[in-house]
C-alpha cells in the first residue's frame, strides 16, 4: 500500500510514543487530551471566537482519568494538541495482600505484583473495597487496567467464575 | 343553621385573621363556613346585615361555591333559584354606587353569571326564561348610571363565563359548556355587543361618564375576543371556500364537544377562519376573530367605532398631559384596545363588493370601515418624529398598537383599499388642521406618512440595537423599537407582495391567488417607499455593523438561542429581500454599491501602509460584508427549499422587461461573485475571517443553487442564462446532454486506471473553455477546496462547505459534468480526497468527511448515463471515478483490519479517530453519494464494498467496536447505509451475501453486547452507588464497562456528563442498529416487486402462516431462559436454522432478539418523553434525563416504526416470542400509543378507572406529543389484533398464548388485572385511548381499525368494559353513555332499547337507566359476538366502522369528561 498509510498506523507496541498530537478543532466530548501533563478524558468541549471576526478557540473541560481534577485549556483550533495514547489490558487477580498490593496474571501467563488497589477518589476507593470484598469471597476476578502516560490503574472489576453463586 | 350567630362567627373570623397569631384558625372557621351544607341563606342574611365588608365579601365568595355545589337544592320556582337571581339583581343595583363595595360587586356579579349558565340548559329553561332574564337584567339596570355599569359588567361576566377557554368549572360534561357557548353566540352575542356599543354611545355623549365608557370597552372587547365557531347557518356563499375548510375543522372540533353544537372544547380549528384573506401567516401572531358574515352589519357599522373614535379624539390629548387622571389614560388604552380588535377582523366579515364600490368615492363597506379604523390609527402616529421621540420617553404604547393595527389591515386587506382610504384619512387630517402638512414635500399621502413613520422607528431602532449593545441593560428596555420595526417591515412586505397587477380591485376570492407577488408593485409611490425603507435598513444594519464589530466580548449572551437569532435574522432578512425585489433597479445598486465600498474598506484596512488585520475598521468592514452578502443572496434567490429552486419570480417579471432591473440583477451577481474571487487571492486567509467565509459559501450556495446551470431555465432572462446556465463549449443548446455526451466521449478514455478522475484532459474536450459559467464554476470548486485547506480548525466554515455549498454543487447533472470536465480545482479536491491528505482526513471531524464523500462522489452523476447495459461496469467512468475516490480508503480500511495487532491498534485514539473518519467516508461515498449518482456509480459503490470490504468489517467489529462505542455505532449505521441505499438494487445471490453479511454483524453485535452494560443500567446508574448498583442488576455482564466503567469518578458534573454522553452513546447505537434493521425490510418490497419467492409475505393469516408460528418460533425463543435480562447467547434453534436461509424475517428477528433485552422501560420513557427533542426532559423519576433525549425523538420513532411493520407482516414470529420479550413489546406500544393521551378530566377518569378496572390506569406521564410515534404503535396494535382476529378464524390460537403485561414497573405500570388475558386488556387500552384521552379523530380512526378485530373475536370483553363504563359515569348522563356504547357495535340496536333507557334516565331513575343501558350493551355485544358477518375487516367495513367509532367518542367524550 501507499506509504502514507505505513505512516498511519506504525506499530503499538512498547516503542509507542506516550502521546500523539492532534488539531484540537477535532477533539470530541469523550475524547482524550492531555492537559499539563495530566491524561484527561474531554467532558466538554465548546469554540468560540475571539471577536466576531477571529479565529475559532477550543475550550476543554476534562477530568484526569486517574484523580477525576477537573482541568480546563484553551487552544486555538488549528493548533495541535496532545492526545495520550491509552491502553486496557484484562489481568486475573492471584492475590490481594493487606498492604493492597494486587498480583495478577495476563492471559499469557505473565505475572506481576506491582499495582496497588486503585485509592484516591471516592469511586477508586468503592473499587478497592468490591475487590477486597469479592476476594474475600473466594471469588475469581479479573480487572482491567488502564494505562496512560506510563500510569497504570486498576480501571474494573468483574467475577468470572461466581464460585461462591 | 342559625343565621345571626353564622353572621357573628363570620365577623369574628374576618376580624381575627387579620392577626397573625389567630389567621390560621380564622381562615379554618371561614373555609368550614364556605363549605356548610345551606349557607345560602346564611351568605344573605350576612350580605343584607353586615356591616363588615370581609365578611360580606367572604360571604358573596361563599355564595358562588354553593351556587355549584348545591344547585339540586336549590329548587326550581319563584322560592328557588329564579328568587336568587332576582336577589342578586337587586342587591347588585343597589349597591352600585358604592365603591366599597366593589369587590363583594365582582364576587357576587361571577356568582349571577355561573347561576345562569347552571341554568341554561335546564329542561325547564328555553328562550322565553332565558330573554325574561336578559329584560329583567335590563329592568334592575337602568335606574342610575352606576346600575347600568354594574349591567355592563354582568354581561361581561356572562361572556367570560360562557367562553369555554374561560369558563369556570361547574361540575358538568363539557357538552354542556359547549352547547351554552354556542346557543350565548348564537342567540344573544350580538344583542350584547349592540347593547354595549349603545350604552358606550350614550355614555360618552353625557361628558365626564367615564367609568361607563370604560365598561362598555371592556364588554366590546370581550365580545371581539370570543372565540367565534360557526354553526352552518352563519355561512355566506361568499366564503364557500373558507366554509369547506372551516366545516372540516368544525367536525373536528365537534369531536372535544357535542354533535351539533357547533364545536367544543379546546379543539382550535380556526385556522380556516382567515377564508380568503389568511394566505400569510403573520409573523407576529395576531389571531383574527372569526366572526362570520353575520356580524358585518353590526361590525362594519359607521355606529360602531365613532364614538370610540370621539372619545379618543377627546381623551388623547388630556391623558398624555402629564397629571392626567389614571382613569383617563386607562380609558384611553383601552379605547385603543377595541381599536386594534377591530382592525384584527377576517375578511370573511365584508360582504362582497364589485371593483366600482371600493374604488367609487367612500370605498363602500369595506373603504367605510378602513377609513374608520385608519382614522383613529393615523391620529395616534400623525406626527411619526414626536411619536418615535414619546416612545423613547417610555410612552410607546400608541406606537406599539398602531404598528399592530397597521399590520393586522395590511394582512387583511388590498393595499390599493387601504392607501385610498388612508390618503382620505391623512387629507382629512390636514384639512382638518389635525394634522401638519408634512415636511417631506414629495408624498402627502397616506404612504408618505408610512413612510416617514417606518424610517424614525428604523433609526430608533438602531439607536436601541447600539445601546443594547453596548449598555447591556438598555436592551430590554428597548425592545418595542426593534418590534415595532419588525412589525412595520412586515407591513411593507406584505403589501407589497399583495399589491400585484390588479388584483388591488378585485378583493373577491381572486385575492388569494394572487398572494406572493405576480410582478412588479403597480400601486404609486409603494415601490418607491419600500426602497426608501429598505435603504433605510440597509443604512441601519451597515450602523450596526460597525457598532458590533466593535464589541466582541458578549458571545455568551448569543450562544444560548443562537439558533433561535439566526433564524429569526433570516426571516427579516427574507421580508427585507421582498422589499429590495420591488424596486430592484433602486435597491440592487445601492446594495453592490455598498458592498464595494465596504471591500474598499477591507483592502484598506489591510494593506500594508493600514491599520492591519486586527484592527477595527476591519472588523467594521468585515461585519458589513457579512451582513451585505448575506443580504445580496436573500434578495436574489429564494431558498427553495424543498423544491426546485427558481429565480424569484417578482424579480423575473421585473428583469423581462430589460433595461435598469436587468442590470441591477447584474450587478448584484457580479458584486455578489467578486468576493470569492478576492478570497482566492495569495493571503487572503489573514485578511478574510473565518466568518466572513461563512457568509460568502452560504450566499454563494443560495445563488449557485438558482442560477448556476439550473435545471428549469424558464423563469430566468436569457441574458443570465448565457452567463451562468450555459457551457462556452457547448453548442447553442448549451446544457443539453448533447454536448454532455460529446465531452464524455472524451472523458471515457481519458480516465486511466491510476489516474485522477475528472481530469484535466476532460477541459480540453469540453471546448474553449473560456465561458464565464466554467469560471465561475471552478472558481466556486477552488473556495471550497481553499476554505477547507486555509483555515484549519474551523469547523463551523468546514462545516457550511460540506454541508451547504458542496451538495449544491453535486446536485444537478449539467452542474457535476462542467464540474468534471472543465473544473480543475475539482479534481485537485478529488485527489485530494482520495489521497486522504491530513487537511481533508484528520482535520475534518468524521461527519464532515462523510458530507464531503458524498457530495464527490455524488457528483458522478455528471458523466453520461451509459446507455449500454453491457458495458462492463469497471468501465464506465462514472465507477472509475467513485473507485479513485474511495479505493485508497478503502484499502487503508483492509490493510488495518489484516494486521495482527489490529486489538492494541485499536486502543490507540488516533488510529480510532482515522478509523473512523474513513468508515463516514464509505458511508458518504460508496452508499449515499454512489446510491444517489446513479445505476453505474451505484454498482461501483457496491462492488468496492463487496469485493473486499465486508470482511475486513467484521474484523473490526470484532476487534475494534469492542474498544470504542463510537466504532461500533458507526459501523451499525455503516451497515444501514449498505443495506438502504444498495438493498433494493441488488441480484437475488448479491443480496444472499449482503444479508448473511449482516447477520453475521448482528450475530457478533450481540456476543459483544452482552459483554457491555445495557443503556437502562448506564442510566440508571445515575445515583451515586453507580458501580455497585450496577453489578448487582447485571450478574452476566462481564466485560470492559465501557461506558460507566470508565475514569467518571471523582467530579460530580463531570462524572454526570459522561455517564450522559455513555447513555446517549448506547441510545445513538441502538438507533442505528433500529435504522439498519428497517433498511432491511425494504427488501421485502424489492422481492415483492421482483416477485420472488424467498420469502413469503403473509399479511393474511392464512394456516400456512400459522403453522410458520412454530417454525420460527426457534429463533425469537429458543427456550433459552433469558430472563436475568443479561441478553445470553443466541438459542440452539436460531442459529441453526440461520444458516439455511437469510431472509428478511431472519435477519430482523436476529435483530429483534439484540434488540428486546436492551429496551428496558426505562429507555422506552425516555425515548417517547423527549420525543419532541426536550433533551433535559427525560423521566425523571429514573434520573434518565438527558442521555437519550436528543435521539430520543428519532429513536422512538424508528422504533415504532418497524414494530409497527413487523407486527403487521411478521405478527406470527412477533407472536411466538418468548413471554418476557412480547411483553416488553406491548408495553413499548403501549407507551406508544398512550402517547398522544395525556391523562386530563381526572375526575371522569378517575371514576371510570376505579370501577372499570383502570381504563384510565395511570399512564407514564408523558410530556410530547408525537403524532408519528401514536400511529405507528396504533398500527402494530392494528396489526396484531388482525392477525389475532384470523387467526382465531382459522382454528388457530392468535395471541392467546400471550399474557397482558403485569402490573409491574412497566412505562404503563398500574395497569389492572396484570397477567389477564391479552384480548379485554388491549379492548380496555384503546377505548381508554379513544375515550379518556384528548386524541384527534385520525388517533381514533386508526384505534379504531385495532378495535374492530378485536371486538369481532372477543365481543364479551367489549361488553363487560361498557357495562363498567355505564356504572361508573355520571348519573344524570348514564343513560346516553350506554346508547352510544350500544351504538358502536349495532347501530340499529340504539334506537329501541337505550333509547328506552334514555328515557327512563330522564324521568330521574338514574340507577334504572344505567342498568337497561348495561343490559342494551350486554345485549348488543352479545348480538355481534352471534353475527361475525356484521362487520368483517374488508375495507369498506372498516371504513363504516371508523365513522361510527368517531361519532361515539365525539358523544361519549362530550358525556366522561366534566369540567
Amino acid at each position: 500500500m501507499s506509504d502514507h498509510e505505513v505512516e498511519t498506523f506504525e506499530s503499538a507496541d512498547a516503542g509507542a510514543s506516550l502521546t500523539y498530537p492532534q488539531q484540537a478543532g477535532t477533539v470530541r466530548k469523550n475524547g482524550y487530551i492531555v492537559i499539563s501533563g495530566h491524561p484527561c478524558k474531554v467532558v466538554d468541549v465548546s469554540t468560540s471566537k475571539t471577536g466576531k471576526h477571529g479565529h475559532a478557540k477550543c475550550n476543554f473541560v476534562a477530568i484526569d482519568i486517574f484523580t477525576g481534577k477537573k482541568y480546563e485549556e484553551m487552544t486555538p483550533s488549528s493548533h495541535n494538541v496532545d492526545v495520550p495514547n491509552i491502553s486496557r489490558k484484562e489481568y486475573t487477580v492471584i492475590d490481594i495482600t493487606d498492604e493492597g498490593i494486587v498480583s495478577m496474571m495476563d492471559e499469557s501467563g505473565n505475572t506481576r505484583d506491582d499495582l496497588f488497589l486503585p485509592t484516591g477518589t471516592d469511586e477508586n476507593d468503592k473499587l478497592a473495597e468490591i475487590m477486597k470484598d469479592h476476594w474475600s469471597n473466594d471469588k475469581e476476578m479479573a480487572i482491567t487496567v488502564l494505562k496512560a502516560m506510563g500510569q497504570e490503574m486498576i480501571n474494573s472489576v468483574k467475577v468470572v467464575n461466581d464460585k461462591a453463586a | 343553621m342559625d343565621l345571626d350567630a353564622a353572621q357573628a362567627a363570620v365577623e369574628r373570623a374576618c376580624e381575627e385573621f387579620k392577626v397573625p397569631a389567630t389567621a390560621a384558625a380564622a381562615s379554618a372557621v371561614l373555609l368550614q363556613f364556605r363549605s356548610s351544607p345551606g349557607v345560602l341563606a346564611a351568605c344573605r342574611h350576612i350580605l343584607d346585615r353586615s356591616h363588615s365588608l370581609d365578611a360580606r365579601f367572604h360571604a358573596a365568595a361563599a355564595l358562588r361555591e354553593s351556587v355549584v355545589r348545591d344547585w339540586a337544592a336549590l329548587g326550581t320556582g319563584p322560592e328557588g333559584r329564579t328568587a336568587l337571581r332576582h336577589y342578586l339583581l337587586g342587591y347588585l343595583a343597589a349597591a352600585a354606587e358604592q365603591p366599597a363595595l366593589q369587590v363583594v360587586r365582582s364576587s357576587l356579579i361571577s356568582a349571577l353569571a355561573v347561576l345562569l349558565k347552571r341554568g341554561w340548559l335546564e329542561p325547564g329553561e328555553g328562550p322565553a326564561s332565558r330573554a325574561a332574564f336578559f329584560q329583567e337584567l335590563e329592568a334592575a339596570t337602568s335606574q342610575s348610571a352606576a346600575a347600568r355599569r354594574v349591567g355592563v359588567q354582568v354581561l361581561e361576566a356572562l361572556v367570560g363565563e360562557f367562553a369555554v377557554s374561560s369558563a369556570s368549572p361547574l361540575g358538568l360534561p363539557l357538552e354542556h359548556h359547549a352547547k351554552c357557548a354556542a346557543d350565548l353566540q348564537d342567540h344573544y352575542l350580538q344583542g350584547i355587543f349592540r347593547h354595549a356599543v349603545g350604552l358606550g354611545r350614550a355614555a360618552a355623549q353625557q361628558h365626564g361618564d367615564g367609568d361607563t365608557c370604560a365598561a362598555c370597552l371592556t364588554l366590546m372587547a370581550a365580545v371581539l375576543a370570543w372565540d367565534f365557531r360557526r354553526s352552518a347557518s352563519s355561512f355566506s356563499a361568499v366564503a364557500a371556500a373558507a366554509a369547506a375548510a372551516a366545516q372540516h375543522h368544525h367536525a373536528c372540533g365537534g369531536l372535544h364537544g357535542a354533535p351539533g353544537a357547533g364545536g367544543g372544547g379546546g379543539g382550535g380549528g380556526l385556522g380556516g377562519g382567515g377564508g380568503g384573506g389568511s394566505g400569510l401567516g403573520l409573523g407576529l401572531g395576531l389571531a383574527a376573530p372569526s366572526a362570520g358574515a353575520d356580524w358585518a352589519s353590526l361590525l362594519l357599522a359607521p355606529d360602531t367605532l365613532d364614538w370610540v373614535a370621539g372619545l379618543l379624539q377627546q381623551l388623547t390629548a388630556a391623558a398624555a398631559a402629564p397629571g392626567a387622571p389614571a382613569a383617563a389614560r386607562d380609558l384611553v388604552a383601552r379605547a385603543r384596545g377595541v381599536v386594534v380588535a377591530l382592525s384584527n377582523l377576517s375578511a370573511d366579515v365584508f360582504p362582497r363588493e364589485g371593483p366600482e364600490a371600493l374604488t367609487g368615492p367612500g370605498g363602500g363597506v369595506r373603504g367605510g370601515y378602513l377609513r374608520a379604523v385608519l382614522r383613529c390609527v393615523v391620529a395616534w402616529v400623525a406626527a411619526p418624529r414626536q411619536v418615535v421621540a414619546a416612545a423613547a420617553a417610555g410612552d410607546e404604547l400608541p406606537l406599539w398598537e398602531a404598528c399592530k393595527a397597521l399590520l393586522a389591515l395590511a394582512a387583511a386587506h388590498p393595499p390599493r383599499l387601504i392607501q385610498d382610504a388612508g390618503n382620505d384619512v391623512v387629507a382629512a387630517a390636514v384639512a382638518a388642521g389635525g394634522l401638519a402638512p408634512p415636511p417631506h414635500g414629495a408624498g402627502a399621502g397616506f404612504l408618505a406618512l408610512l413612510q416617514a413613520l417606518t424610517l424614525e422607528v428604523i433609526r430608533a431602532s438602531c439607536a436601541a440595537e447600539a445601546g443594547g449593545g453596548g449598555g447591556g441593560g438598555l436592551g430590554g428596555l428597548e425592545q418595542w423599537a426593534v418590534e415595532c420595526r419588525d412589525m412595520l417591515v412586515e407591513t411593507w412586505a406584505l403589501m407589497v407582495q399583495r399589491d400585484c397587477g390588479g388584483a388591488g380591485l378585485n378583493p373577491g376570492l381572486a385575492l388569494s391567488l394572487a398572494v406572493g407577488g405576480m410582478g412588479p408593485p403597480t400601486l404609486p409611490g409603494l415601490a418607491e417607499g419600500a426602497a426608501a425603507v429598505f435603504g433605510a435598513l440597509v443604512e441601519g444594519a451597515l450602523a450596526a455593523a460597525g457598532q458590533g464589530a466593535e464589541d466582541d466580548g458578549d458571545e455568551d449572551v448569543a450562544a444560548e438561542n443562537e439558533a433561535a437569532e439566526a433564524a429569526a435574522e433570516d426571516a427579516r432578512m427574507a421580508e427585507a429581500a421582498a422589499l429590495a425585489r420591488a424596486a430592484p433597479a433602486a435597491t440592487f445598486p445601492l446594495l453592490a454599491g455598498a458592498m464595494a465600498a465596504a471591500q474598499q474598506q477591507l483592502l484598506a484596512a489591510a494593506a500594508p501602509g493600514g491599520p492591519g488585520a486586527g484592527s477595527a475598521p476591519w472588523a467594521v468592514a468585515l461585519e458589513r460584508l457579512c451582513w451585505l452578502v448575506r443580504m445580496a443572496a436573500h434578495c436574489l434567490a429564494d431558498s427553495g427549499a424543498g423544491e426546485t429552486p427558481l429565480m424569484p419570480l417578482t424579480l423575473s417579471i421585473a428583469v423581462e422587461a430589460g433595461g435598469p432591473a436587468l442590470a441591477a440583477v447584474e450587478g448584484l451577481t457580479a458584486a455578489l461573485l467578486t468576493l470569492p474571487a478576492l478570497a482566492l487571492q495569495g493571503g487572503a486567509a489573514a485578511v478574510l475571517s473565518p466568518r466572513l467565509m461563512e457568509c460568502v459559501v452560504w450566499s454563494l450556495a443560495r445563488w449557485s443553487d438558482t442560477y448556476l446551470f439550473p435545471e428549469e431555465v424558464e423563469g430566468l432572462p436569457a441574458a443570465l442564462v448565457a452567463s451562468y446556465g450555459t457551457r462556452a463549449g457547448g453548442a447553442a443548446g448549451g446544457v443539453a446532454a448533447g454536448s454532455v455526451a460529446a465531452a464524455g466521449g472524451h472523458v471515457g478514455p481519458g480516465v486511466a486506471p491510476g489516474q485522477q478522475a475528472g481530469g484535466a484532459g476532460a477541459g480540453g474536450g469540453g471546448g474553449g473553455g473560456t465561458g464565464q459559467a466554467e469560471a465561475v464554476v471552478d472558481g466556486l470548486a477552488r473556495l471550497a477546496a481553499t476554505c477547507l485547506v486555509s483555515f484549519p480548525g474551523e469547523a463551523e466554515l468546514h462545516g457550511m462547505v460540506c454541508t451547504v455549498l458542496l451538495p449544491v454543487l453535486s446536485r444537478r447533472r449539467p452542474l457535476c459534468a462542467c464540474l468534471l470536465e472543465a473544473s480543475p480545482s475539482w479534481a485537485e479536491l478529488c485527489g485530494a480526497f482520495a489521497a486522504r491528505r491530513p487537511q481533508l482526513a484528520a482535520g475534518l471531524a468524521p461527519k464532515l468527511q462523510r458530507w464531503l464523500s458524498q457530495s464527490l462522489c455524488q457528483a458522478a452523476c455528471g458523466f453520461p448515463s451509459a446507455d449500454s447495459p453491457h458495458q462492463p461496469l469497471a468501465a464506465s467512468p462514472a465507477g472509475a471515478y467513485i473507485a479513485n475516490l474511495l479505493g485508497p480508503t478503502a484499502a487503508e480500511v483492509r490493510a488495518l483490519a489484516a494486521r495482527p495487532d489490529l486489538g492494541a491498534l485499536a486502543a490507540r485514539a488516533d488510529v480510532v479517530a482515522a478509523l473512523c473518519g474513513m468508515l463516514e467516508a464509505l458511508r458518504g461515498g460508496a452508499c449515499r453519494g454512489a446510491g444517489a449518482a446513479g445505476a453505474a456509480a451505484r454498482a461501483a459503490g457496491w462492488a468496492l464494498l463487496s469485493s473486499e470490504l465486508l470482511g475486513p468489517l467484521l474484523a473490526l467489529q470484532r476487534s475494534a467496536a469492542g474498544e470504542d462505542p463510537r466504532v461500533s455505532a458507526l459501523l451499525l449505521k455503516l451497515a444501514a447505509a449498505v443495506v438502504e441505499h444498495h438493498v433494493g438494487y441488488l441480484q437475488a445471490d448479491q443480496a444472499h451475501v449482503l444479508m448473511s453479511w449482516v447477520l453475521e454483524l448482528l450475530r457478533q453485535y450481540r456476543s459483544g453486547r452482552a459483554a457491555r452494560v445495557s443503556v437502562a443500567a448506564a442510566v440508571a446508574a445515575g445515583g451515586s452507588s453507580g458501580t455497585v448498583a450496577r453489578r448487582r442488576q447485571h450478574p452476566a455482564a462481564h466485560s470492559h464497562h465501557k461506558h460507566a466503567g470508565a475514569p467518571s469518578n471523582g467530579n460530580a458534573a463531570g462524572a454526570a456528563a459522561l455517564r450522559e454522553d455513555a447513555a446517549a452513546d448506547a441510545a445513538r447505537e441502538l438507533r442505528a442498529l433500529l435504522s439498519l434493521l428497517t433498511h432491511i425490510t425494504q427488501r421485502d418490497v424489492a422481492l415483492a416487486a421482483a416477485a420472488s419467492d424467498g420469502w413469503a409475505s403473509s399479511a393474511g393469516s392464512t394456516p400456512h402462516s400459522v403453522n410458520m408460528t412454530g417454525g420460527t418460533g426457534g429463533v425469537g425463543g429458543g427456550g433459552t431462559p433469558r430472563g436475568g435480562g443479561g441478553g445470553a447467547g443466541p438459542g440452539p434453534g436460531s442459529s441453526a436454522g440461520a444458516e439455511q436461509e437469510s431472509g428478511v424475517a431472519q435477519v430482523v428477528l436476529t435483530g429483534l432478539d439484540v434488540l428486546l433485552p436492551l429496551l428496558t422501560p426505562e429507555l422506552m420513557a425516555a425515548a417517547t418523553a423527549a420525543g419532541s427533542g426536550d433533551g433535559g426532559g427525560g423521566g425523571g423519576g429514573s434520573g434518565s434525563g438527558g442521555g437519550p433525549g436528543g435521539a430520543g425523538g428519532k429513536l422512538s420513532r424508528l422504533l415504532f416504526g418497524l414494530l409497527a411493520y413487523m407486527m403487521e407482516v411478521h405478527p406470527h414470529a412477533v407472536v411466538a416470542l418468548p413471554p418476557p420479550h412480547f411483553a416488553t413489546l406491548l408495553s413499548c406500544l403501549e407507551a406508544g400509543a398512550r402517547g398522544a393521551a395525556p391523562q386530563q378530566g381526572r375526575a371522569g377518569s378517575g371514576a371510570a378507572a376505579s370501577t372499570s378496572g383502570g381504563i384510565g390506569g395511570s399512564s407514564t406521564p408523558v410530556a410530547a406529543f408525537d403524532g408519528v410515534v401514536v400511529q405507528s404503535a396504533l398500527e402494530g396494535l392494528a396489526g396484531l389484533a388482525k392477525y389475532h382476529h384470523q387467526s382465531v378464524m382459522n382454528g388457530g390460537r392468535g395471541f392467546s398464548g400471550q399474557c397482558a403485561p403485569g402490573p409491574g414497573p412497566g412505562p404503563g405500570g398500574g395497569i389492572g388485572g396484570g397477567g389477564g388475558p391479552l384480548g379485554p386488556y388491549l379492548v380496555q387500552l384503546l377505548l381508554g385511548i379513544c375515550l379518556l384521552g384528548d386524541a384527534g379523530p385520525d388517533v381514533v380512526e386508526q384505534a379504531g381499525d385495532a378495535l374492530l378485530p378485536l371486538l369481532q373475536s372477543d365481543p364479551a370483553a367489549y361488553a363487560s368494559l361498557g357495562q363498567a363504563l355505564v356504572q361508573s359515569s355520571d348519573p344524570r348522563v348514564a343513560g346516553q353513555v350506554g346508547a352510544a356504547l350500544a351504538k358502536l357495535v349495532s347501530p340499529e340496536a340504539s334506537s329501541s332499547g337505550p333509547a328506552g333507557a334514555f328515557h327512563s334516565g330522564a324521568a330521574g331513575g338514574a340507577t334504572a337507566a344505567s342498568d337497561a343501558a348495561a343490559a342494551a350493551v350486554a345485549a348488543a355485544g352479545s348480538s355481534l359476538g352471534l353475527d361475525p358477518r356484521s362487520l368483517d375487516l374488508s375495507r369498506l367495513s372498516r371504513r363504516v366502522f371508523r365513522e361510527r367509532l368517531c361519532g361515539v367518542v365525539a358523544e361519549l367524550r362530550g358525556l366522561l369528561r366534566v369540567r
